[in-house]
């Protein structure tokens, strides 16, 4: 196993290479974003109640994995009454194996496939033209990557990467003339050019979507139709199926072939859904009409085995995840991905191609955690990733800069014992030099400055000890930074008739989830929550001011401490602030008054839209007179913590780059200042922008409410 | 063209469906007699240019005055019986006409249930494609079609597939194509008579 300081460079290569294309960003940020648009689109027509439709495919995954022994057993002989031919693959190179064995038992020389994952996952391309067999991927994106000699891009736009102007040449290369760049034009070569390839084809293979087990069928969705056009004609038809994909019933599979689409490219449904119950007859002639399947497991009885990755196998291959993930959309798939590429990419590779290969990449996912927000089946990428940087830092080691970022709380909480000469220090050009030469802090990111008076001095004569009713987690910007916000938090709690409480506490520790350093992660928690548990009477809720702190409470230590009921208590019982406050502002519990003057540009952090109380926090402002507008991409900003902080490509200017959208609209928003409620967002944005940024608490001045 | 009016219930369900379709780059038309879906699906036929058509099966009473129309406009009729290598014929025609067993109203679906690859090539292989649907098999959603889907793969050898207007790709630049493999041109005629 490689060292991750040469894994950080090759990676660091690979994206420094990528990041001068301001251009091709643009164009790849604006093709992914189009998608998200369209999905939105389909969800408010086919789901509107999006939570449902999300638990329901959920549902239907899970039933399947969990009898995934008993549903292959039916499959296959469902499938073999049919006359079809089932082969079992351990392994990527057995695969490959039974494929070539049947193309030379049929003397197969010209092969057609369409769109398949799976194939790409085994290398069948490769193994197959090794074999001296012709292989010619049939859907458009697919010919376009296998013309270019790449691998696809992307998992449901395998060229997305690639302009017109690309495609017109590469054509122009098969085609022995020059094509223009006009898309029908290159669209018109490519029917000509596949057609005769699938008339003549001596056997096509395709992908499979979904099967289904009661009834021995394989699913295969085209946009094009070049599934049929491959299987309709050849004599013999090869399926190639990951074993994830089988479903029990036929309702499981309706459930799937609408989630695919509209959590893909926002389509209501695929072009092309064909159900293949058996080899149909061609012209009443079914002799020679044959049809093999090819079950694959490479890897994946390992995935359901272990507990953590299982969810991973309820993956539909929608690639929603990469298109809102910020370091995808900046650095495509040919940085971020092996075979499998984005978010879902990682757990993926890590059990098909291994651990090595994924770590080679996993870096880049920053741990914003919108992939699970996002995700049709709510697979939890974020903690699977986390899994995967802990199972390879036991063997490759940390990054010496990502122990330094880990440990900021123990630097501020020095530093707030002397805060005048340490923030002195942190603004001194020589430390901040001699910082990033040795530390791999980045000297032209802004570090916040320790604040004078700390939180509790603040809350002195203001907190109970006993019978809360709100337990105040500072977490690090309450407690060493802005304890004055913080105070403002608790006095506006006050103000509505809470009694609150400072429990014994440490900082969330989200750093070492998002660096992979589960057990002192672990270790955070189990203090958090054992003295928040025990601080904690029945109806109490738990706030933050700080969003990355609450999502940690809430969604991450019961998953970290296995479920035990002192976690779960604490997550039930935590809430968002700015929730909170915006429904005691409605029901006249509070009064909140403007103290800044001007119109609000509104960020959302990545971790407050898991609380979905992004509306709460434009509500709240308004609530006061605030004229307030949500700037956003839909994404995160790119701090993503402490990641931004870090010097170099993989840090700083990565971040940078993720953020350069958000800035652009910030500054065209012509707001007056930015509310933000993530304390290293506003960091970020403000370096970004030059614009004020705020926490929506300091526009705001708390009353309790006057008596009538 | 028949109008939706006097349908009651279904007037929704099939004015959604027609909707739908031709949202997703189709077109589609109401017929209460065979003439008049004969007429549809022939006038669409000219108005695309074509000059030869592959038919495959029919809904009752529409053979007769479709092969009929489709004489005295001059084209050229192909069909299941009379062709000896169907990949041959089909490939070669400029149109295909079949029908399908139900439409789905919500995604704007044709659900075609073939047991003989025939049926799929038709509405596969050419340019322009028609398909005959009766109003009375327009479900409003996807998931309203399992009844369906369970009792055609009762059958030893069976596809169905779900077609949602005419082939398209977004690969180049995420600009949609239409027709890139299949069909370019489709209509959907529902058979109110039915």
């Amino acid at each position: 196993m490689r060292k991750a300081s040469e894994l950080h460079h090759v990676l660091s290569e690979k994206v420094a290479a990528v990041l001068p294309k301001s251009e091709w960003r643009k164009y790849l940020r604006e093709a992914l974003f189009r998608t998200l648009d369209k999905r939105s689109e389909a969800i408010q027509l086919m789901a509107h109640d999006f939570e449902k439709f999300r638990h329901d495919a959920r549902r239907v995954k899970a039933h399947a994995v969990n009898n995934l022994d008993k549903l292959l057993q039916q499959f296959i002989q469902n499938c073999e009454k049919r006359g079809a031919k089932v082969y079992l693959a351990k392994d990527a190179e057995e695969a490959c194996r039974i494929v070539y064995r049947i193309a030379e038992e049929k003397n197969a020389r010209l092969i057609t496939k369409s769109k398949s994952m799976t194939t790409e996952e085994i290398g069948l391309n490769q193994f197959l033209e090794k074999h001296e067999l012709k292989v010619v991927d049939t859907d458009l994106g697919e010919l376009i990557v296998q013309l270019a000699g790449e691998r696809p891009f992307h998992l449901v736009y395998p060229a997305v990467h690639k302009t017109r102007q690309d495609v017109a040449e590469l054509f122009s290369r098969e085609a022995g003339r020059k094509l223009s760049d006009d898309i029908g034009e290159l669209m018109n070569f490519a029917r000509e050019y596949l057609r005769e390839k699938f008339l003549t084809a001596d056997l096509a293979i395709t992908g499979v979507n979904i099967a289904i087990a009661e009834t021995g069928t394989v699913i295969v969705e085209t946009n094009e139709g070049n599934d049929r056009l491959g299987n309709i004609p050849a004599k013999t038809y090869i399926a190639v199926m990951g074993m994830e994909k089988l479903v029990e019933k036929i309702e499981d599979a309706l459930k799937l072939i609408v989630a695919h689409p509209v959590s893909s490219t926002g389509q209501w449904l695929t072009n092309y859904v064909s159900f293949l119950s058996g080899r149909t007859p061609l012209a009443g002639r079914a002799e020679e009409r044959e049809m093999h399947i090819v079950i694959i497991d490479n890897g994946r009885s390992s995935m359901r085995d272990d507990p953590v990755f299982r969810e991973a196998l309820y993956c539909i291959r929608c690639g929603a995840c990469m298109n809102i993930c910020p370091t995808y959309s900046s650095l495509g798939g040919h940085v971020f991905g092996h075979i499998y590429t984005g978010p879902i990419g990682i757990p993926w590779t890590a059990f098909v191609h291994g651990l090595e290969k994924a770590a080679e990449f996993a870096p880049l996912c920053i741990s914003c955690g919108l992939c699970r927000e996002i995700c049709p089946t709510i697979i939890d990428m974020p903690y699977m990733i986390a899994e995967v940087k802990h199972r390879y830092i036991q063997k490759g080691g940390q990054m010496f800069v990502n122990k330094v970022v880990e440990s900021y709380e123990t630097a501020y909480r020095v530093g707030s014992k002397f805060p005048r000469l340490f923030n002195h220090l942190i603004s001194s050009t020589t430390t901040r030099f001699l910082m990033e030469k040795f530390l791999g802090i980045e000297r032209r990111r802004t570090l916040p400055k320790v604040a004078a008076k700390p939180l509790d001095k603040l809350l002195l004569g203001k907190v109970v000890e006993n019978g809360a009713d709100a337990l105040f987690f500072a977490d690090f910007f309450a407690r060493y930074l802005r304890p004055d916000i913080g105070a403002k938090a608790v006095d506006a709690l006050i103000h509505a008739g809470y009694r609150v409480s400072l429990p014994p506490q440490r900082s969330s520790g989200y750093p070492y989830f998002a660096y992979g350093d589960l057990d002192k992660a672990r270790k955070q928690a189990e203090y958090n929550v054992r003295n928040l548990s025990k601080a904690l009477s029945d109806g109490a809720v738990i706030v933050s001011i700080e969003p990355t702190a609450t999502y940690t409470l809430k969604h991450l230590y019961p998953k970290l401490l296995n479920h035990i009921p002192e976690a779960e208590k604490v997550s039930e019982a935590t809430t968002s602030l700015t929730m909170l406050l915006h429904t005691l502002t409605k029901d006249g519990k509070l009064e909140a008054k403007p103290v800044i003057e001007g119109r609000a540009a509104v960020h959302v952090p990545c971790h407050e839209r898991a609380f979905n109380s992004c509306r709460e926090v434009v509500a709240l402002l308004e609530s006061a007179g605030i004229e307030a507008t949500v700037v956003e991409t839909g994404t995160c900003c790119g701090m993503a913590g402490t990641f931004g902080m870090k010097h170099g490509v993989l840090g700083y200017e990565l971040s940078n780059v993720v953020g350069e959208e958000l800035f652009n609209r910030m500054k065209a928003s012509s707001c007056s200042y930015v509310v933000s409620t993530s304390s290293v967002c506003k960091i970020h944005i403000s370096d970004g922008t030059s614009l004020p940024v705020y926490h929506p608490l300091e526009t705001l001045e708390f009353t309790a409410p006057r008596k009538r | 063209m028949a109008s939706l009016a006097g349908f009651g219930k279904l007037h929704d369900v099939l004015g959604l469906f027609m909707e739908r379709f031709r949202i997703l780059g189709g077109y589609a038309a109401l017929a209460e007699n065979p003439e008049s879906a004969a007429t549809v699906a022939a006038d669409f036929l000219r108005q695309h240019g074509s000059r030869t058509v592959f038919i495959s099966k029919l809904p009752t009473g529409l053979t007769q005055p479709l092969e009929k129309k489709l004489k005295e406009m001059g084209l050229q009729v192909y069909s299941y019986d009379s062709s000896e290598d169907p990949v041959h014929v089909v490939k070669m025609v400029d149109a295909g006409i079949s029908t399908a067993a139900a439409a789905v109203a919500e995604t704007g679906t044709l659900v075609e249930v073939a047991f003989d690859d025939v049926e799929r090539l038709v509405s596969s292989l050419p340019k322009t494609y028609v398909c005959f649907v009766n109003g009375s098999t327009v479900v409003k959603s996807v998931y309203m079609t399992s009844g369906l889907l369970r009792s055609a793969m009762e059958r030893d050898r069976v596809s169905v597939t779900f077609i949602s207007g005419p082939s398209r790709s977004g690969d180049i630049e995420q600009r949609l194509v239409l027709g890139i493999h299949g069909p370019h041109h489709v209509l959907s005629v529902v058979c109110s008579w039915l």
